[in-house]
């Protein structure tokens, strides 16, 4: 990735948004810019203008309430529920899954158009599972419209808005065609939840259930992005959901039981000039805790200072980590099979301060990488290590974005 | 290392020009197998990007009644089945207002998301295309992209806008880009304005529908996908498969690959008997040597395992170097051929062209393999060698009466048939069956060589002394000769074989398309949901025939009749087209069965009809059976007089004179497909058309098939280019052949040119004697082949068929230009393997060649 401007989320599908803008840009001048060919990169993308008029901005310290905040924010122009979970069989075959949704508004809302399939969002998603021990990796992304039923967004709680056809008495639900995370009726509204989805040679239906109570990241939930007021992110997470359900690969159908991630984030604005990747972790220790640390790039190779992350205790009280407590030291290199990326092959983390640690994160399967529309690497990881001295082991999810060429 | 293998080695090194040309003829022949595995997953590809382009990369198409799809309905269906394998539209007609003549486009509203892949110019991510204006078309209602052939022609440009009546109603277009077209898909495009499906439902007003889906069900369980979308849509909807994956053509397709291998087996064969003939003159070269080294001791059968152990090692250093050169040869020819078919789709995804190590280790292992066993032969006359041998000169084998050849004919060639006859379509049968084929031509060659040669001496006797001296110099050197010239011929009898059946090949396919696509300019009468079955009206359709420069016109009177019978008492709704055929229709037509004189003219008689072939498989007819027509009049029998090949409409469909049409249905045309002169360009034609249209009051739509078919015939050329690879290789095979031959004619004639020089032969006359002879052997190989050649260009043709379309027959066409070339190259490639013997001979002293005598 070469190329650069304005904002940054810890999320590789900001190159999807940005993809979006770069194609609703197109569609506007009628011109193509210079590069703009064959697979998007992000710093392509991020090329053209991401006008955020329109949109609101996270500027403040947000009031969030539940279950309305899990559903959609469509003043908003970005947003995700991103499930990323550890599983294995009865007899101890371990797999990964991520399971993510994106709603992404090509433009503002504006006034409602008469045709049912008029639509001025468009909800993306990821599947992948890692079958570790079959040393198999299975991806696919899929997109619908927001409209006419293809794909929305519902509940709970009266922030459906324009992607949602639902009302406060609705539990949520998210749909991508035949893909979808829906809440089950009897929970509250978000929790226990059902997801299902299935691609070329895979297929998986999960239920999660509610585990540990929500972690607010950054200051109560905005998340600083970069310097500029405004490039930051409404960050909340869900770090240890049980999960419980069916993998199917190909014919074979596998019962499975572990635990999930789940991260909700909304915001509108994009990458800091100079910042080109990002590394994030989510790592589920046995000891009870859980590590989130995302390391922003910055173009000269250096971390950025907005790099940050936390250390959530075994009764969910979360201590918040910065730049200056955290080193992420890339090891080895994975080369994707077409050349056209290159890819930390493993990472060791340390932590200084209030919470130490020395974590081993190494993945389940060399070959995670998401060969979509905007290629990143995300995959399952075993943790292994010290917290506070004391030998620790865990498993985990770690994306990398950044490093195609 | 052995001392037997050690002076096998030496006498390779002695004459390392043999040696060389050797293991390139092994080479090539392992390089043909090799290329072949790329060239045929890169002509898969470009086949199935060409279908795709012509006919959609759809499985199904979905519609239903003038109504339309609900959207709710649809969107139900996409929860279950999956977005990814449904693409919507709604379509339209539109004219473009303020403008002297009326200009009639079609509105196609698409789903951009879904569109990915299933339309090759809505990809997002054709590489080198500037991106697809996803959002834009979205966001902004009322936008269109179009090809850049209509906005010039529209004169409009994006940013610009496009005043349209849709329905009566006004609106205003703009354009917001231009599709990424290229001359594949352009002329499909020439009066399209694409188009958001919210656009499209709010320009015609049907604002909670759609109106068709295509499918493409590819690595889903199909029968539970075409359920569930009848679950979903209810019982009304139509579901068709669509014509490109329909069994047909993709069979078509795979019976080509078929044959492909099997002609590159073929040319392995050739390489196989460069072993034996380099092996054989080795060991005729070396008889002194052998004696004496069974006069000091050495035993027969380890003078045999020498040599076959020589053959085996040449086939291992050949194969390795052909698989090397098969690499190279599939990197140096196929990627530009891929650059080429990059250039002309839109997206085309190139596919691997490394061949995987397992198919390599196999082809080196069948090279090996296959030249080990061609230097059993020799192996086994070098264990025969005894030590009186030394003194005693060769001698040319005996002579066999020409009867007895046929011991070597009858048999494989009775073999062959029967394989053949009932291979089906077993594989490995098939090619038993050409491998006994080859054996029972290669035994023929000597006996009709001979044959060709004494008509040859008897033609040219009268040109004097020198010429019957060359020519009777080759007879009386017809045996030594036989085998290679035979190798030739298989050689040149392979490329013949790979242009008959890549001319016939692409000749059904053209077939297809002048069905698929009839007349040179095709007009309709849009009709919404469906356009097939809306009448002209007749001041249009008389106005559209005055056309200037319209050589013939058929028109198409398109109705739906319930029709019942056959032998399955099938009862179903059919489409009945009445047509005033054309002599060109009457004769083009691609009739299976009554193709006779009667089948042809049935449509001038009142009750006769042409069925197509899934109807006569549907209700189980046959030529002369009847099928009664259920019309306002009562219940009209008809009697099929011809079954005729369809691709595209798998209910199956019935094609009637105009006496039967008007007697019982009587409407006007539905379609007019319109013949122009040759030297009209299609593009005049087409505006013609359309001027003649504006004259009317109805809107039509009028479709440049000449140009669609011109631009689909050359994306299969394309596809055809990649066999002009191969029939390259086997040209090359050939010429190793025959050099191989003459440097064997070289050692064994050396006593006879000795005595020649003597008696005061020049040098000169000596070389012209040499190329002479090796033009004859040439030509004699070149026209031997041809019968051989047509030969299996027919056999394998006729297996496309039985592979392909059980009993329906494909098109053979001997392709004499490809003909003509192969002969000429023979000879040209005989007299340029002659040079270096004749050089060799000229320089050599009498005295030398005497005392081999």
């Amino acid at each position: 990735m070469n190329g650069p401007r304005q904002g940054a989320w810890p999320r590789p599908w900001v190159a999807l948004a940005a993809a979006w803008l770069a194609l609703l840009a197109g569609g506007c001048d009628g011109a193509p810019g210079p590069g703009r060919q064959g697979s998007l990169g992000v710093a392509d993308v991020l090329g053209a203008t991401a006008d955020a008029a329109g949109f609101a901005r996270a500027t403040a310290v947000p009031t969030l309430r539940f279950p309305e905040d899990h559903g959609a924010h469509p003043a908003f122009r970005t947003e995700w529920w991103y499930v990323t979970g550890n599983l294995a069989t009865a007899a101890g075959r371990r797999f990964g899954v991520q399971l993510v949704f994106f709603r992404q508004a090509l433009v503002p809302p504006g006034a409602p158009r008469p045709a049912t399939l008029a639509a001025h969002e468009v909800i993306l998603a990821h599947a992948a599972v890692t079958d570790a021990d079959g040393q198999r990796f299975f991806a696919q992304e899929q997109q619908a419209r927001a409209a006419g039923g293809l794909g929305f967004v519902r509940g709970p709680g009266g922030t459906g808005g324009a992607s949602g056809t639902g009302g406060a008495a609705q539990p949520f639900a998210i749909v991508c065609g035949d893909w979808s995370a829906k809440a089950q009726p009897a929970g509250d509204g978000f929790l226990p939840m059902d997801l299902r989805a299935a691609g070329d040679g895979f297929a998986f239906a999960l239920e999660l259930q509610p585990g540990k109570p929500l972690v607010l990241q950054g200051d109560r939930g905005l998340s600083q992005k970069s310097g500029e007021p405004g490039n930051a992110s409404i960050y909340y997470s869900m770090t240890r959901l049980p999960v419980t359900g069916r993998i199917t690969l190909g014919t074979e159908a596998h019962v499975v039981q572990g635990e999930a991630w789940l991260d909700r984030e909304w915001s509108t604005s994009a990458l800091g000039a100079d910042q080109v990747g990002w590394d994030w972790f989510s790592l589920q220790l046995d000891s009870g805790e859980e590590v989130m640390w995302y390391r922003l790039r910055r173009r000269d190779g250096s971390v950025d200072r907005w790099s940050r992350g936390c250390v959530v205790a075994r009764d969910g009280t979360a201590t918040p980590l910065s730049v200056d407590d955290v080193e992420a030291i890339p090891q080895g290199l994975w080369q994707a099979p077409d050349g056209r990326a290159g890819y930390p092959a493993r990472w060791q983390l340390r932590a200084r301060g209030a919470v130490p640690f020395e974590l081993e994160v190494t993945p389940l399967l060399a070959d995670q990488e998401l060969r979509v529309l905007v290629r990143y690497w995300e995959g399952a990881v075993a943790v292994r290590g010290t917290r506070g001295g004391v030998p620790v082991a865990g498993r985990g999810y770690l994306e990398m974005t950044g490093y195609s060429r | 290392m052995n001392l037997l293998l050690r002076f096998g080695v030496r006498h390779h090194r002695r004459h390392p020009l043999q040696t060389l040309l050797t293991l390139l003829g092994i080479a090539a022949g392992v390089a043909l197998l090799v290329a072949m595995q790329g060239s045929q997953r890169l002509a898969e590809r470009a086949f199935d990007q060409a279908l795709a382009t012509v006919a959609g990369s759809a499985t199904h198409t979905v519609t239903a009644g003038p109504d339309g799809l609900p959207v709710a309905a649809f969107a139900a269906l996409c929860q279950e089945l999956g977005p990814r394998f449904v693409a919507p539209s709604q379509r339209a007609i539109a004219r473009v207002e303020g403008r002297p003549e009326r200009t009639v486009l079609r509105i196609l509203g698409i789903d951009p998301l879904a569109d990915v892949g299933m339309r090759p110019w809505s990809s997002i991510a054709a590489p080198g295309a500037e991106p697809f204006p996803v959002a834009g078309l979205m966001t902004q209602p009322g936008t269109f992209v179009a090809s850049p052939a209509l906005l010039q022609r529209l004169d409009v440009a994006p940013g610009g806008s496009l005043p349209l009546r849709i329905g009566g109603r006004p609106f205003t277009a703009r354009c917001i880009g231009q599709l990424p077209v290229t001359d594949a898909t352009a002329p499909g495009l020439d009066d399209v304005l694409v188009v958001d499906l919210a656009t499209a439902q709010e320009w015609t007003g049907r604002l909670d529908r759609i109106d068709r889906l295509d499918l493409r069900l590819v690595g889903v369980d199909v029968p539970w996908a075409l359920a569930s979308v009848a679950k979903h849509l209810g019982p009304g909807v139509r579901i068709a498969a669509a014509g490109a994956q329909q069994g047909g053509l993709a069979q078509l397709a795979r019976g080509f690959r078929v044959n492909l291998t099997a002609l590159s087996l073929l040319s392995l064969l050739v390489g196989a008997f460069l072993v034996h003939e380099t092996m054989r003159l080795s060991v005729v070269a070396r008889r002194p040597q052998f004696g004496i080294l069974r006069a000091l001791g050495v035993a027969g059968r380890a003078l045999g395992r020498a040599v076959a152990l020589e053959a085996a090692l040449l086939g291992l250093v050949g194969s390795a170097l052909g698989a090397g050169l098969g690499l190279l040869a599939t990197t140096l020819l196929l990627r530009p051929l891929v650059q080429t078919l990059n250039d002309h789709y839109a997206t085309f995804s190139l596919p691997a062209l490394e061949a995987d190590p397992l198919l390599w280790l196999a082809a080196v292992a069948i090279g090996t393999a296959v030249a080990a066993a061609a230097g059993l032969g020799p192996a086994l006359a070098a264990a025969r060698v005894t030590a009186r041998d030394v003194l005693v000169p060769v001698r040319a084998a005996g002579r066999h009466a020409p009867w007895r050849a046929l011991r070597w004919i009858v048999p494989p060639a009775v073999v062959a048939f029967g394989l053949l006859a009932t291979a089906e379509d077993r594989l490995l049968q098939v090619y038993c069956g050409v491998l006994a084929l080859t054996v029972a031509a290669v035994a023929a060659v000597p006996p009709v060589m001979a044959l060709f040669l004494w008509v040859c001496a008897r033609a040219l006797a009268p040109l004097g002394p020198f010429v019957r001296y060359v020519v009777r110099g080759t007879v009386a050197a017809r045996d030594a000769l036989a085998l290679p010239v035979a190798a030739m011929v298989l050689a040149v009898a392979t490329t013949i074989g790979l242009a008959t059946l890549v001319g016939s090949f692409r000749d059904s396919v053209a077939g297809w398309l002048g069905q698929v696509l009839p007349g040179d300019v095709f007009v309709s009468v849009p009709g919404g949901v469906d356009e097939r079955t809306q009448p002209f009206e007749p001041a249009t359709a008389a106005a559209l025939r005055r056309a200037p420069g319209v050589v013939a016109t058929t028109s198409y009177h398109r109705s739906v009749l319930s029709l019942r019978g056959g032998a399955r008492e099938a009862q179903a709704d059919i489409d009945v087209v009445g047509v005033a055929p054309t002599e060109r229709f009457r004769n083009a037509f691609p009739l299976l069965h009554g193709d006779d004189g009667r089948g042809r003219s049935a449509l001038a008689s009142a009750d006769e009809a042409w069925i197509s072939e899934p109807l006569a498989f549907r209700f189980g007819l046959g030529v002369g059976d009847r099928l009664l027509a259920t019309t306002a009049r009562g219940d009209v029998p008809l009697r099929v007089a011809a079954v005729y090949r369809d691709y595209s409409n798998e209910r199956g469909e019935v094609i009637v004179g105009m006496a039967w049409f008007m007697a019982h249905v009587g409407r006007g045309p539905t379609a007019l497909a319109f013949e122009f002169a040759p030297d009209v360009q299609a593009a005049e034609a087409a505006q013609r058309v359309r001027t003649a249209a504006a004259a009317g009051e109805q809107a039509v739509v009028v479709h440049a098939q000449r140009d669609l078919r011109e631009a689909s015939l050359q994306i299969f050329d394309r596809t055809f280019a990649i066999t002009g690879v191969m029939r390259g290789l086997c040209l090359l095979v050939a010429f190793f052949g025959i050099y191989a031959a003459f440097a064997s004619l070289q050692l064994e004639r050396a006593a006879e040119v000795g005595l020649l020089r003597c008696l005061g032969a020049s040098p000169r006359q000596i070389g012209l004697v040499v190329l002479g002879q090796t033009a004859l052997l040439g030509l004699c190989a070149g026209v031997l082949a041809v019968p051989l050649g047509a030969l299996f260009g027919h056999v394998l043709a006729h297996i496309v068929n039985r592979v392909s379309f059980g009993w329906t027959l494909v098109t053979v066409t001997v392709p004499w230009r490809a003909v003509g070339e192969a002969v000429l190259l023979a000879v040209v490639a005989a007299v340029l393997a002659g040079l270096q013997p004749a050089w060799r001979f000229a320089r050599m002293r009498p005295v030398d060649g005497l005392r081999e005598a």
